[in-house]
């Protein structure tokens, strides 16, 4: 599926090597987890479109996150009639943070650190994300299943994704990778 | 950045609803969250980063968005379709006002102000034709075909009925009626060149008109009522496929659910992915999760948990799983009272909570009596059961369920007999119970759930939620019920034993109908089936001639296919082989019989890279060597107590090797029970290095012929990391 509006350009490599950043930071934007591919889609079919009038001059990671930001945006107008200002702001909020985002975390390899991030996690947190991520449990599904409460849950995701994000930040700053030490801690039984 | 202060336990809670939902959180609970971020600006950043984190975890370990870069690719094809489409209907209508320009050949002369009119005319019927085209609702379009079907459905097109068929193809206005006891499957093409289909199917009694969105031709099915199970498999950007009853609308994007219209109420019951269940009176909406349902009518719109059995009101007797309670309903107060099943010899609870059968048995007289004392009452019942055989055939009836007395006599009873289950029932008219129903066949490994229920003249069974049989046949009432004992597994003294795993088992003091049984089998799917499927056994015995992969298991020149499995007779070593277990644990079994006098049998394998061989054998004088070293045996109970290996008794033998931080344990069971245990490390097994196995198959081999192997299986490693 290469576009013929601009041969300087592979489409497919583009989606191949932002896709995995481009749908974090639409997640980041507040844009719910369920919805996220479904912007991210929007996004690429309008580079799609107009491939031959991305600027040359234009790094495509920001031409792409320009596109995301408005997308996301008609997302909220779309979908939130009843809280769409406190959306909005929220998503202000959000990019204005982007400038205070952790150094090395917008760079676009931050799957690939993930991954090996991930592989360091206990064996612990591991099962507690594929409870979450595979599985899709609720954090009451999961707390039911743990013995523990949905609340815990919820704070124990906290911490292993806190320590992911530290992980992937030294990762992506060029140090060496590992995740906190506390970063297997479980949910307390009830 | 200044230091921020800890946030508040309120501002946590809120924080982390909002990462796991952002869209959950009401109004003003958002206006919380952004009047504390304000002031808080790390706080922001920490929180964008934890959604950011989680949406990359998603995209790693969620099924359904490891696909984005072909969901990528489809949307792009549909978006060129799309213009081409459009550029096709444009084209169409462009020559046909051209031609309509160019008629009639020679005109006479025109005036300049009759020749613009002609060309503004021309312009608006185009205008006018691709409005009409894009407005007008679609003619009727086929969307779908019918994949399976039983019973005498009915489809209704232009006012005329047909008879439906397989293969008969679905157009947009078709209505269909299911009548009780007949079924319907229709499959949609939703990506035929990626084989990706979405299923629809409608149980009996059911009403449904089949639609498409005039605009993005989304599938729609309208159901006035019934019950429809369907799987939907991804759909295209902006056109969900909708479901619509009296009382609301399923929109789904790609996920498996199961629709109920059963009087006032609309029934959505979610296994995978989510829906939007929007009531039609108010337009409100929830989100019905995995595992959930949403219930909708005019009054309420309402979420639970998905459950098994879905309502309890009419049970006499549950076994969900023995981490729950085994429960049995007292007849004198309608109450339900906790009475733990009692195993008997080779008979165990899993890891995963579910009854092991290996030639033991569960018993409880007392739930026996007091559901014997409460069927009599109701003269009808349901039984409801999910298991897995051991076998695919047994040598004689094998009792999996029952309410059996002393005497040996049945109230009721579930058997294996060769490769079928059937049903035994004594009623006033047969109160031997001596007639034998056949239920179907059964396959040893695989779960099934099965459920049987009875009033005079109607006894129906169902196999996975669909109704397989039925005979009139059986009639009576049950006031002859004995006072009988509840067992699971085999007989009261022991004999008649079945081997096998049971997930759940339940007792109903009534019939439930079709929609309850479905509805049950699929909460049991949801929540239970994969915890038996843990639990089984993977058979590595060919099927039959075209299983090419298990025939690689047994060299054909040594074995040859027999009543009860495969037989050699050669003098020669015969030798089967089991695929190389992953990791370093094993768990394998082989059931066999031998005819030779004194035998024995090997196990070879290749552990950390040094040769394993365990050798058995009838004259108790076993062995264990380990990198061409004798390894020490470890007494497991006095010599006189240890399970034997006898000529010409059938002998289930099982090998496992537990992997430990330096060394590993290797077991050897007989019958279920430990015979030999010992202790093996290598050189170069240290804590820091992980036990390694090699790519070597598993072997087993009989030095002398005359055996006859009944099952050759191994079992995941999960299972006995649990234990």
């Amino acid at each position: 599926m290469a576009s013929e509006g601009n041969s300087s350009l592979d489409f497919d490599a583009i989606v191949r090597d932002t896709q995995s950043h481009i749908r974090a930071y639409i997640a980041g934007m507040g844009v719910p987890r369920h919805d996220v591919d479904d912007v991210a889609q929007d996004v690429y079919v309008e580079l799609y479109r107009f491939l031959d009038r991305v600027p040359p001059e234009v790094e495509m990671k920001q031409w792409l996150k320009g596109i995301a930001r408005n997308l996301s945006l008609n997302y909220f107008r779309k979908t939130s009639r009843k809280s769409r200002l406190q959306r909005e702001a929220l998503v202000e909020l959000f990019l204005r943070a982007e400038q205070d985002a952790s150094p090395g975390f917008s760079e676009l390899p931050v799957r690939g650190a993930l991954d090996k991030c991930y592989d360091k996690l206990t064996a612990d947190s591991r099962r507690l994300l594929a409870l979450k991520y595979e599985q899709e449990l609720s954090s009451s599904a999961m707390a039911q299943r743990l013995s523990s409460t949905a609340e815990a849950v919820r704070v124990a995701l906290f911490r292993i994704r806190a320590s992911l994000k530290e992980c992937i930040s030294r990762s992506l700053a060029g140090q060496n990778p590992s995740p906190s030490p506390n970063s297997g801690s479980s949910p307390s039984p009830k | 950045m200044a230091a921020s202060p800890p946030p508040s336990p309120e501002f946590i809670r809120l924080r982390d609803r909002f990462i796991e939902n952002p869209s959950e959180l009401a109004e003003e609970e958002l206006d919380l969250l952004v009047a504390v971020l304000r002031d808080h600006p790390a706080w922001v950043v920490e929180l964008r980063e934890q959604m950011m984190v989680n949406d990359l975890l998603g995209q790693k370990l969620a099924v359904d968005r490891r696909k984005f870069l072909a969901q990528v690719g489809q949307r792009v094809g549909d978006f060129e379709r799309g213009e081409e489409e459009i550029y096709n209907q444009v084209a169409d209508l462009r020559a046909l006002a051209e031609a309509e320009l160019e008629r009639p050949p020679a005109p006479p002369k025109q005036s300049v102000w009759i020749k613009a009119f002609a060309v503004l005319a021309a312009v608006l019927l185009l205008g006018v034709t691709f409005a009409v085209v894009q407005l007008l609702p679609g003619s009727s379009r086929q969307v779908a075909v019918v994949e399976q079907v039983t019973g005498d459905v009915q489809l209704t097109r232009d006012s005329v009925a047909q008879t439906v068929a397989r293969g008969l193809v679905v157009s947009t206005g078709d209505s269909i009626q299911v009548p009780a006891g007949s079924t319907l499957q229709l499959k949609y093409g939703n990506n035929k060149s990626r084989q990706e289909w979405t299923y629809v199917n409608i149980a009996g009694d059911s009403l449904i008109t089949i639609e498409a969105d005039a605009k993005t031709q989304a599938k729609r099915v309208v159901m006035q009522r019934g019950d429809l199970l369907a799987d939907v498999a991804p759909q295209r950007q902006g056109a969900p496929m909708i479901f619509v009853t009296p009382h609301a609308l399923a929109t789904v994007l790609g996920t498996q659910l199961r629709l109920v219209v059963a009087g006032e109420e609309t029934r959505l019951d979610v296994t995978e992915g989510r829906v939007a269940l929007t009531r039609k009176s108010d337009g409100n909406s929830v989100t019905v999760n995995a595992s959930e349902t949403g219930v909708a009518s005019e009054r309420s719109l309402a979420l639970k948990q998905l459950a098994w059995p879905d309502e309890r009101s009419s049970v006499a007797f549950l076994f969900s799983g023995a981490d729950e309670l085994t429960l049995v309903r007292n007849p004198e107060n309608d109450n339900f009272w906790e009475n733990p099943l009692e195993s008997k010899h080779a008979a165990a609870v899993t890891s995963n909570h579910r009854l092991l059968l290996e030639g033991g048995l569960f018993q409880s007289p007392e739930a026996g009596v007091d559901i014997a004392s409460i069927l009599r009452s109701t003269n009808e019942f349901t039984l409801e059961i999910a298991l897995a055989a051991d076998l695919n055939r047994s040598t004689s009836p094998a009792i999996v369920w029952g309410m059996l007395e002393e005497s040996g006599a049945r109230n009721f009873a579930i058997e294996q007999q060769g490769g079928e289950l059937q049903l035994r029932l004594r009623t006033s008219e047969i109160p031997a119970a001596d007639r034998a129903i056949s239920l179907g066949a059964i396959v040893a490994d695989q779960p099934t759930h099965w459920v049987v229920t009875y009033k005079s003249g109607e006894l129906v069974w169902y196999r996975d939620g669909v109704r397989v049989g039925a005979t009139s046949e059986i009639t009576g009432d049950l006031k002859n019920w004995g006072e009988s004992a509840l067992v699971v597994g085999g007989d009261l003294t022991g004999m008649q034993t079945w081997r096998g795993l049971v997930g759940v088992a339940a007792i109903y003091r009534r019939v439930l109908s079709d929609s309850e049984i479905s509805r049950n089998e699929l909460a049991y799917r949801v929540l239970h089936r994969s915890k038996l499927m843990a639990e089984t056994w993977d058979n590595l015995l060919p099927i039959d001639e075209n299983d090419t992969e298990r025939l690689e298991n047994i060299p054909a020149a040594q074995w040859k296919r027999s009543a009860g499995g495969f037989t050699t007779r050669g003098a020669d070593e015969a030798l089967m082989t089991l695929r190389s277990p992953k990791g370093s644990a094993v768990d394998a079994r082989c059931d066999f019989t031998s005819s030779a006098e004194p035998y024995e049998v090997r196990w070879q394998w290749t552990l950390h890279g040094q040769p394993l061989v365990v050798t058995l054998r009838s004259s108790g004088e076993d062995s264990i060597e380990f990198a061409g070293a004798s390894v020490p045996l470890t007494p497991v109970a006095d010599p006189g107590l240890l399970p034997v290996l006898a000529s010409r008794q059938p002998i289930s033998l099982q090998l496992r090797i537990r992997p430990e931080m330096d060394s590993a344990f290797v077991e050897v069971l007989i019958d279920g029970k430990s015979r030999q245990l010992a202790h093996v490390q290598a050189d170069g097994m240290t804590p820091a290095s992980e036990l390694s196995s090699s790519d070597a198959s598993l072997q087993i081999v009989f030095p002398q012929g005359q055996v006859e192997v009944h099952a050759l299986k191994l079992r995941s490693y999960g299972r006995m990391l649990a234990e």
